[in-house]
């Protein structure tokens, strides 16, 4: 079976003689009909994925959503992709909670090593510092300009930063920052300043709710060495409100490029890769207790490599 | 106006004088009926499908000749159709009071009727949930692919095979839902 054909025949593009005899020969067959409903179902979820062209997505309109059971159809596709979503969600947060007693025993064997390396290396770092004077880089967002920024400011702790080796060389700049002389108030600028071939590979960038159209276009500059891309989410009003958020990164187009559910802070790490020079918007939501979640804000950016 | 006994009888003896037989091609045409109706998306395909055959059973009563019964109920099946969609006139609507609930969403004014669904996804057994889930996970178009490659070559299933059980896997949420839907009206 030609299942283009069906798509057709879903969309209204046969005629009507040849829609007729069509209809009869797939409701005699009850194979070719079980193959038409399968054809149905992924027609409406590329409908809802935005997979279909824009004359097929006037005709899906038009054409097949006349009665009242394909709307269900359609409303009931909905629900199957949020829920099938939402599960994963819960799982993965669930599992994550229920570790056994030995994995738990390996995680605390593990997070000891990993403190007394931190320990050491932190000692190696104020020998260090005392006896060299280096300037550093800081990556470091000023909440008051609408561009992301990577500015030098000696005067602002550094950001959290999940790469060991980055973390390092953060601390110790802030140690230096105590014996520093102040420097001048930073200066955001729209480009930010080029990172070293060497630098982390995790780089912060905060965004600010809305599009900020008005003030120039957001923006975040990603260094080709760059493998972890973090983002802070300025808070919008009343944000404080809610005890977990979720956030949804999708191209300008509705695709959606990345989730994250279940966030106890406005902050979410992605890999580098998943972003591409274009613009992209951050869906905010926000749930106390119980409730559903609730818009809260959303983030729009663009990048640029 | 429902299928009555007479015209169902009627009906009988057009197919077939040996009863067996005309029950077997009666109960065929029926399915295919059914089918036909829900592939045109009708609401009640039961009730329309007896509302067909009394139809064409009154036309036999009046000695209509009728020369191919299958053809001419289809036929039938068409124009009842057409005058059910007529009757709700919630073509256009529907799809207005699809669109208001998406922008009610985006509003933040969201309401939970994802709640049955949620239910009877509950219901299902945990690997039926696994394989939904990735299934229809949120990803891009050409990792969603790779994932549902992934998930034929984990569940040792050709590619139509699993478009089929996820179909099957629909069709239980779907009625579930309607189910649940039904007697939360009761």
């Amino acid at each position: 079976m030609n299942e283009d054909k069906l798509k057709h025949y879903f969309l209204g593009k046969l005629s009507e003689a040849e829609n007729n005899l069509f209809e009869e020969e797939i409701a005699l067959d009850e194979k070719l009909t079980q193959t038409a409903q399968i054809v149905e179902s992924e027609l409406v979820d590329d409908y809802l994925r935005g997979n279909l062209s824009a004359s097929d997505g006037e005709l899906f309109e038009a054409i097949y959503l006349r009665g009242e059971a394909r709307r269900e159809k359609l409303l009931l596709a909905k629900s199957l992709w949020r829920v099938a979503n939402e599960q994963q969600a819960s799982e993965i947060a669930a599992a994550k909670t229920s570790l056994s007693f030995w994995q738990t025993w390996n995680a605390l064997r593990v997070a000891f090593a990993g403190v007394a390396a931190i320990l050491l290396v932190g000692v190696f770092l104020f020998l260090w510092r005392n006896s060299h004077d280096k300037e550093e880089i800081v990556q470091q967002q000023n909440s008051n300009q609408p561009p992301i920024v990577i500015i030098e400011n000696r005067n602002t702790p550094p950001i959290e930063n999940v790469n060991s080796a980055s973390q390092n060389v953060n601390n110790s700049n802030l140690r230096q920052n105590k014996n520093a002389p102040p420097t001048p108030a930073p200066k955001a600028t729209p480009t930010p300043t080029p990172m070293k071939q060497s630098a982390p590979t995790l780089a912060s960038f905060t965004l600010l709710p809305g599009t900020l159209r008005d003030e120039g276009e957001q923006f975040i500059k990603i260094a080709p060495n760059t493998q972890k891309i973090n983002l802070r989410l300025n808070p919008p009003k009343d944000a404080a409100k809610y005890q977990t958020y979720s956030a949804v990164l999708k191209t300008a187009d509705g695709e959606t490029v990345f989730t994250a559910p279940n966030l106890k802070s406005l902050n979410l790490t992605l890999p580098a890769k998943k972003l591409e020079n274009r613009t992209y918007i951050i869906f905010l939501e926000g749930q106390k207790a119980q409730n559903t979640p609730e818009s809260v804000a959303e983030y729009t950016f663009r990048v640029r490599r | 106006m429902n299928l009555t006994a007479e015209s169902y009888s009627l009906l009988l003896q057009t197919f077939s004088s040996d009863e067996e037989a005309a029950a077997f091609d009666f109960t065929k045409l029926r399915d295919s009926l059914v089918r036909f109706f829900q592939i045109k998306g009708d609401s009640a395909p039961e009730e329309a499908v007896d509302e067909t055959l009394d139809r064409v059973a009154v036309k036999l009563g009046e000695a209509v000749l009728i020369e191919n019964l299958t053809k001419y109920s289809f036929g039938v099946a068409r124009l009842v159709f057409l005058e059910n969609l007529r009757k709700t006139q919630k073509a256009k609507k529907a799809f207005e009071s699809y669109r208001a609930e998406n922008e009610r969403q985006k509003a933040g004014e969201e309401t939970d009727d994802f709640s049955p669904l949620r239910e009877c996804f509950e219901i299902l057994a945990d690997d039926e949930k696994k394989i939904l889930r990735a299934y229809f996970a949120d990803l891009p178009h050409a990792e969603l692919d790779e994932k549902r490659r992934k998930l034929t070559a984990l569940l040792g299933v050709s590619q139509n095979n699993l478009r089929l059980k996820i179909f099957r896997l629909r069709r239980r949420l779907e009625d579930c839902v309607r189910e649940k839907r039904k007697n939360n009206l009761h």
